[in-house]
């Protein structure tokens, strides 16, 4: 009889128990205890009891975490909207600046959460992972390719040169405002660097806010150059999830 | 001058024996504790009930790893992860869950992310089985406890974690569906690969 593993189909006529030839060899293992040595023990609790200043911020409920991690976002949104947000920010389309922040919000939190998930909890299905990778890289993409909702003269390119200068200014920018969230999520995570979904998770977050920020600054609506200087934001991360998994960085 | 001193190395004397015999008598008291209580003391403050929950899962937990662990210095680092873990998360503990299989949820997240990071270098590991010392008293033991190890080993991650889970550890299958996020007909199906493996392998 074939089952498949993760079809979740009922187990009939299945007995998920041993033969009695194999629960007797078995039983002798149950209950078995290892023995501890001493120096062990000491680093786990010298480890607890002598705790740095990010172990303290580690130990954080998942929710305060979440908490820290979405107020510093916003800090980052909120310095670009004071200080460095686009000219025409009050001609915009509010309904397509609706769409583009609902949109970067919801995907922004999926992969946050994803990059918190505290470890008490079961890892979350490929399903649902698949899922968020695919929403969270999409978003940029879709937001570049919709149709430009406001263009006035002076942001059509009149020269390559000067397409490619500003898609790399909105690039920069978007990696600058984005990887603070990275660095704090990774500084404030369990498990660190070591966990590559999380990593990749915690990246894709970053590329989100990177992309949030250049939407309230950027004026410019031409397809290429959202497609290169804000989806773009999402290579350099996309990089360095590629090393982390093959082990360029430990 | 002199009878004052040695009245005041007294009075420090009394009060250190005053303190151990406390801190004894709470120990004592604490181990008398569930699980759940036990953690919640910690989680209010006292350190030693860390201690008496690390004594009373400890072991265990280091014979769990050390049947999926072949190197002795990863199973305890591992080991060392968990326990870190365990107090890192402790604020999000719910007091009204069962302590145990909330524990080994971490102890499951923790080995998955262990060989997801080890990768490849597995299957050189499994043929480092024999450094770990078995703890069987009588030869046949030690030979047949080794024997069940390597046969162990040789399983599927996931049939090996369910086996594990299910026979070595006691946990039921809803249980192991809660810790493992599968369903509870996929973890059966696991434990039934499992034990049929074993079977063909230490028949």
């Amino acid at each position: 009889m074939t089952v498949d593993d993760n079809s979740g189909a009922p187990a009939t006529g299945l007995s998920p128990e041993p033969s009695s030839a194999l629960a007797l060899k078995l039983t002798p293992q149950r209950g078995e205890t290892g023995k501890i040595d001493e120096q062990t023990r000491a680093l786990i609790f010298e480890q607890i009891q002598n705790p740095r200043l990010l172990d303290r911020i580690r130990s954080q409920p998942t929710n305060a975490q979440h908490s820290m991690a979405l107020r510093l976002s916003m800090v980052i949104a909120l310095a670009i909207l004071v200080a460095l947000r686009r000219p025409d920010i009050l001609e915009y389309s509010i309904i397509r600046m609706t769409i583009a922040a609902s949109l970067l919000v919801f995907a922004g939190i999926a992969a946050l959460r994803f990059a918190q998930r505290p470890l008490h909890l079961p890892e979350a299905s490929n399903r649902r992972r698949l899922a968020t990778l695919l929403l969270v890289v999409a978003a940029p993409l879709v937001l570049a390719l919709l149709p430009d909702a406001h263009t006035h003269d002076f942001l059509h390119f009149h020269s390559s040169k000067a397409m490619w200068m500003l898609a790399g200014s909105c690039f920069l920018f978007g990696i600058a405002t984005g990887a603070p969230l990275l660095v704090f999520t990774l500084a404030i995570s369990p498990t660190g660097l070591r966990d590559r979904r999380k990593f990749l998770m915690a990246g894709l977050s970053a590329v989100i806010l990177g992309n949030f920020t250049l939407q309230l600054h950027c004026p410019i609506t031409d397809p290429l150059h959202l497609l290169l200087g804000h989806a773009g934001v999402l290579l350099p991360f996309a990089l360095l999830g590629f090393m982390r998994r093959t082990k360029v960085i430990r | 001058m002199l009878l004052q001193g040695l009245s005041r190395g007294a009075l420090w004397a009394f009060r250190l024996l005053a303190f151990a015999a406390t801190s004894q008598r709470s120990r004592k008291e604490l181990a008398e504790l569930a699980d759940e209580k036990l953690f919640v003391t910690y989680v209010d403050g006292d350190p030693v009930a860390f201690e008496v929950l690390f004594d009373r899962y400890g072991p265990a937990m280091l014979a769990y790893l050390q049947r999926q662990i072949f190197r002795r210095d990863e199973a305890n680092d591992v080991l060392q992860d968990i326990f870190l873990q365990l107090h890192r998360c402790r604020k999000d503990y719910d007091p009204s869950r069962t302590f145990r299989p909330w524990l080994y949820t971490i102890a499951v997240n923790i080995l998955r992310e262990h060989f997801r990071r080890i990768g490849r270098r597995r299957e050189v590991l499994q043929d480092e089985a024999e450094s770990i010392p078995s703890t069987e008293s009588s030869p046949e033991a030690a030979a047949t406890s080794q024997q069940v190890r390597n046969a162990v080993s040789t399983l599927p991650p996931d049939q090996r974690e369910a086996v594990s889970l299910h026979w070595f550890e006691g946990f039921t299958f809803p249980e192991i569906a809660t810790m493992v996020g599968a369903s509870v007909s996929a973890v059966k199906v696991r434990a039934h690969r499992g034990y049929r493996s074993l079977e063909e392998v230490l028949a």
